[in-house]
């Protein structure tokens, strides 16, 4: 009976002592080990996933992709885990075209030194990341998408890709390997185009597939919609590259600008690069000068003496000047013109270039109403463009001008301004006298499509209407029988005013009088202007150096295809060299009776000149003999005479 | 003595009467084990089967990633294909030149030719626009009224303002170039 009650508790104490074993068990394994034993459950079972967002696409006016982000695959190696070195790089260098012994160094001195990690090439495209799994891969007819080695992996990563090549590439920029913009669009708009980092939960079964995944939701990134016209773009591009080859010249920058929108229907740079190449180009190239860069305007800065003049009521278009015998003395200084025009009326100054009938006309207007003009025109300050870098401008207040410098800045000079500045000022002009913000962001949309936002420019008035039509006036002058014959278009009216200023040199300390900087900024048609077209070549080198000679053309190629693609109506106007009758006496008085010789004649009868009369006498390369020494440009004059003190820039701005 | 026999009382043993369990219990006890069972049973379907969607899921998920990456490829090569540059070399090479301001066809050029080409076929067509020039500028000199009936004119006389034979400037009625800017300069002032 004890033997059977001793039996008895004898188990019972076994359970009781089993039981507690297993319960002090269950508390350490729950209790203390807890977290431990989670972490380990959760990081078999759960991966954790980061990607990248595709960038946000750029995109044109006309919703053609200008930039845009596609995934590629990134091949990485753990050199602990590759034992062939020299097998795997050989593979590897014939499949991705590198030098399969300093791939095989790599990896063996990442092996050495215990790295797991090594990039071996990054952002490859489809064909390549085929080319390599087949090259590792057991069946080369079966596709598969990893690599058949130890060691070896893929990482997804993005590409940026610029499909248009160059075109706008100082607009749109680049981002770098990092998907980081360094220049243009892509760094000034970075936190619209940027991709977050998406951390994502996945779920694995034991035999490794995904079967849940959670994260929390980001908002993709948005797209740029520019203003840019890819077709306006490329024209333009291909005009300024002919006109810099034409000229022999340094760089050129163009933009074309709707005036009554204020948006940049193109802007150039020359020379250009390839955004998809970025790093093979020397980084001067990156720049944008066409807003990042000051230079002087010389006679492109007459248009603002005069419009200030015409808004104060200190002249009248008709009016007469008395410009002497082209030379004046302001401030120890002496202006001149290339030849003495006396009194003529402001608009034939004006198309004449004198120097002195500028300067007449800014000592009417005085400092103080002069810099107001300057400064409400938009010089000296940022024009508020969504580029990086925008210039100020050079621009000091009248505290501290100089003796001369309402005359050397009412001609262009002891100023620094971009060409984008120029632009708008004329874009005031062609808008009756309104100034409208240039804007080159037309929109940004989400990834669906939806507008988020659109860009609504601020608007000034800057002249009357009244005003802005004279000067429109004035300017058209200067095409027709000025400086800028050359811009006359065929079937399209158009004005503006050209400019040709000296470049300062800071090795000699002054200006350099064989460098110039050649502009022509104008609008057209003239009445009803739809484009407004600055050009700048700096330092044009050939026989041809003034703005009417070097940089007018290429307004003419510009606006000449632009307009039409705009669908702006012909004005009627009768082309130069396109005689509409056979009999000029059969002409209405209304229509174009002379003939003028072609242009190209006249170029040709210049090259033949000795080359300082060759530059001299191109700009009236079309007049008879008598009219050269009455019309020639004032700017020529002052060339002449080296022995004339110089203007110096230093001192100027 | 006799001995005197205890014996224990007999103690009927009472058994208790044990009643069948009832149909009913039983029953309602095998549907709910039943019930539990397929619950269970259907739970681990249940889950199998959202392990399988979803497998599926993350599957197809990442076909709509490749598939989306590929679209992507593919408008770019579509864009690349469309480049102004691409198109450009691909002309070039078909033998086509490059437009330049020196072998551009000048829009008037084209129009003055159809024109003339509309004279020749169709004189018709062009004679009430020649009317309607006659009525506008009123020319005064012969020879313009023989060359408004050209057709080729109306270009010039459709965008020619009407005051243009007034003239403004002495020395602009001297050379007919003036001339040309002053009627711009009437148009420009209208």
């Amino acid at each position: 009976m004890r033997t059977a009650f001793l039996r008895y508790m004898f188990i019972v104490a076994f359970l009781i002592l089993w039981i507690g074993v297993i319960g002090a068990r269950l508390v350490h394994l729950q209790i203390t080990q807890a977290d431990w034993l989670r972490s380990q459950a959760e990081s078999n079972q759960k991966t954790e996933h980061k990607s990248k967002m595709l960038r946000g696409t750029i995109f044109d006016s006309t919703g053609r992709v200008l930039a845009m982000s596609v995934r590629a695959n990134s091949l990485f190696a753990d050199p602990k885990m590759i034992e062939d070195a020299e097998d795997v790089a050989k593979k590897l260098g014939k499949v991705l075209k590198i030098d399969s012994r300093e791939l095989a160094a790599q990896l063996r001195d990442g092996r050495e030194n215990g790295r797991r990690f090594v990039w071996i090439a990054r952002k490859l495209d489809e064909e390549t990341f085929r080319a390599v799994n087949k090259a590792f891969a057991d069946d080369p007819e079966k596709q598969s998408s990893n690599v058949a080695h130890p060691g070896l992996g893929w990482r997804k990563e993005q590409k940026r890709e610029y499909p248009y090549g160059q075109l706008a590439s100082h607009v749109i920029g680049f981002s770098n390997a990092d998907d980081k913009g360094q220049a243009g669009i892509e760094l000034s708009q970075e936190d619209v185009l940027k991709g977050e980092i998406v951390k994502k939960i996945r779920q694995r079964d034991r035999l490794g597939r995904v079967y849940d995944e959670t994260g929390a939701e980001r908002e993709p990134p948005k797209d740029i919609y520019l203003t840019i016209n890819h077709s306006i773009q490329f024209k333009t591009e291909e005009a300024l590259a002919a006109g810099v080859k034409a000229a022999n010249a340094k760089s050129g920058k163009a933009i074309v600008l709707d005036p009554k929108t204020g948006e940049i229907l193109a802007m150039a740079n020359y020379p250009t690069f390839d955004p998809n190449e970025y790093s093979s180009v020397d980084p001067d190239n990156w720049r944008n000068r066409a807003v990042q860069d000051n230079f002087s305007p010389g006679s492109v800065m007459k248009m603002v003496t005069y419009g200030a003049a015409l808004e104060t009521g200190r002249i009248e278009p008709d009016a007469f000047v008395n410009c002497g015998d082209g030379r004046l003395t302001v401030g120890g200084y002496t202006f001149s013109d290339s030849h003495a025009i006396g009194s003529v009326s402001y608009t034939k100054a004006f198309a004449q270039s004198s120097n002195v009938g500028a300067i007449r006309t800014a000592q009417k207007l005085g400092q103080d109403d002069f810099y107001e003009y300057v400064r409400k025109f938009g010089f000296g300050k940022k024009t508020g463009i969504e580029l990086p870098a925008e210039a100020d401008g050079l621009l000091s207040g009248p505290d501290r001008w100089g003796g001369m410098t309402l005359a050397s800045m009412s001609i262009g000079y002891e100023i620094g301004v971009t060409s984008l500045q120029t632009a708008v000022a004329f874009a005031t002009i062609a808008n009756d006298g309104v100034k409208v913000q240039p804007h080159i962001l037309k929109e940004i949309r989400q990834s669906d499509g939806k507008p988020v936002s659109a860009v609504k420019p601020i608007t000034e008035r800057v002249v009357s209407e009244q005003t802005a039509r004279e000067l429109r006036r004035m300017l058209r002058e200067v095409v027709l029988n000025g400086t800028a014959k050359q811009a006359q278009l065929h079937g399209y009216s158009s004005a503006g005013k050209t400019g040709t200023a000296w470049k300062y040199d800071p090795q000699l300390g002054r200006i350099n009088r064989e460098k110039y900087i050649s502009s022509f900024v104008g609008f057209a048609p003239a009445n009803d202007p739809r484009v407004v077209i600055a050009i700048t070549i700096d330092e044009p080198r050939g026989g041809l150096r003034y703005g009417g000679q070097v940089a007018a053309p290429v307004f003419k190629q510009i606006a000449q295809q632009v307009l039409p693609e705009l669908k702006v109506l012909r004005d009627g106007t009768v082309p130069e060299n396109v005689p509409l009758f056979d009999d000029p006496s059969d002409a209405p008085v209304f229509a174009v009776t002379e003939s003028e010789a072609p242009v190209r004649e006249e170029e040709k009868a210049v090259e033949d000149a000795p080359e300082q009369k060759k530059a001299d006498d191109a700009e009236n390369g079309r007049k008879p003999e008598k009219q050269l020494k009455k019309e020639s440009d004032p700017e020529k004059t002052a060339a002449r005479r080296p022995k004339e003190k110089a203007l110096s820039e230093k001192d100027k701005t | 003595m006799r001995k005197k026999k205890f014996t224990k009382p007999s103690v009927p043993r009472v058994r208790r009467q044990k009643e069948p369990l009832p149909w009913k219990f039983c029953l309602a006890t095998i549907l709910c084990a039943a019930f539990v069972a397929a619950g269970f049973f259907f739970a681990a379907q249940q889950h199998f089967y959202s392990m399988d969607y979803g497998i599926e899921n993350s599957r197809l998920r990442s076909q709509i990633e490749d598939l989306k990456s590929r679209n992507r490829r593919l408008k770019l090569k579509k864009e690349v294909a469309l480049s102004p540059y691409e198109i450009k070399q691909a002309a070039m090479k078909l033998g086509l030149r490059g437009t330049t301001v020196h072998n551009l066809q000048p829009l008037g050029e084209l129009q003055e030719s159809m024109l003339a080409a509309v004279d020749e076929h169709d004189a018709e067509e062009a004679a009430p626009v020649r009317t309607v020039i006659r009525q506008d500028e009123k020319p005064k000199t012969p020879a313009a009224a023989v060359v408004a009936e050209k057709p080729r004119v109306v270009k010039t006389v459709k965008t020619a303002p009407s005051k243009a034979s007034e003239p403004s400037d002495a020395k602009e009625k001297e050379s007919a170039k003036s001339t040309r800017s002053r009627i711009i300069d009437e148009a420009a002032r209208r």
